[in-house]
């Protein structure tokens, strides 16, 4: 989860979500290159008292600067293509969850085999344990199987919400009226926090998400406890 | 005395030259700073993290902490 004075990506917890850290490192490299040639001759810009006053036109320079971004370009595009088809990849999801925003809190229903649903409020924090995090803790968490493929439905109920994981690198815009796809896989037990991602109201920044990602086992003790329940 | 002809043309265009090597040296330092400091370091920690993660361990240390609200340590009392 995000800490005090976190500027970058999260720790990632799926494969996909580190490929797109490592996509975002290599996006960074052509960024620099760009930011410190163009700071450079700006900053030289300041020294300058040559000028020439019969200055028209130069076409090799044209050429230059017209097919150097392009090659650079190309240079972004061909791995982001690559993670893009990544991320749409069909696969054979083991669970299915669906979750639908309201205001302001998230339900979950899981109905594989055995009907499960619950809601999911955030703590308030007059009533938060001495351990726990600040608009982040839900009373109910959303439980799940780790190295297991998992599909997510989303939608809304009233107005538009956003369900995101920044750990999980998922986030999918909850619309009343459409069902939204996302599927991940959690390669690492623990807990993966994420926050309402589309203004939906007063307690917009009050609704968050928390996933618990667990044992196989201990998830299917837990849905089998929760149906009978 | 006889002294060189100083130059007196292309003064610009030879300043411009002369400041695209030095920018384009910079910018490919400033890649290799970034590459070698953060891009490098990040994916040699994801591989040497995941290279001996025992997924199952860390999953039985963390419930032993009680940090599951699905799954309590053994021994505490529901």
């Amino acid at each position: 989860m995000a800490t005090w004075g976190y500027l970058g990506l999260q720790d990632s917890a799926s494969p996909l979500m580190e490929q797109l850290i490592f996509f975002h490192d290599h996006a960074m490299v052509v960024l620099i290159l760009i930011t410190t040639l163009v700071g450079y001759m700006m900053a030289t810009l300041f020294f300058n008292t040559f000028t020439n006053r019969f200055l028209l036109e130069g076409q090799t320079i044209e050429i230059v600067w017209t097919v150097l971004p392009a090659l650079i370009l190309i240079f972004i595009a061909l791995p982001s293509l690559r993670l893009l088809y990544l991320l749409d990849e069909v696969n054979n999801p083991s669970v299915t969850l669906k979750t639908i925003g309201h205001q302001w809190y998230w339900s979950y229903e899981y109905s594989d085999f055995l009907q499960v649903e619950f809601d999911s409020y955030m703590i308030p924090t007059n009533e938060l344990p001495e351990d726990g995090f600040r608009l982040l803790d839900v009373d109910n968490r959303t439980i799940l199987p780790m190295n297991t493929q998992i599909r997510v439905l989303i939608s809304a109920a009233d107005v538009i919400h956003s369900w995101t994981v920044p750990a999980l690198g998922v986030k999918a815009d909850a619309i009343p009226g459409r069902l939204n796809q996302v599927s991940f896989l959690m390669n690492r037990p623990g807990l993966f926090y994420g926050q309402c991602s589309e203004i939906c109201g007063a307690n917009h920044s009050f609704m968050p998400i928390v996933i618990e990602s667990v044992s196989v086992n201990s998830f299917l003790n837990w849905i089998s406890s929760a149906s009978e329940a | 005395m006889v002294i060189a002809k100083p130059v007196m043309r292309g003064l610009l265009t030879a300043q411009i030259k002369k400041h695209i090597i030095i920018a384009g040296v910079l910018s490919f330092a400033a890649v290799g700073v970034w590459k070698s400091t953060v891009q490098n370091p990040r994916k040699q920690l994801y591989a040497d993290f995941y290279k001996e993660y025992d997924a199952m361990a860390e999953f039985e240390r963390m419930r032993g902490l009680g940090l599951f609200q699905s799954c309590r340590p053994d021994g505490e009392e529901e």
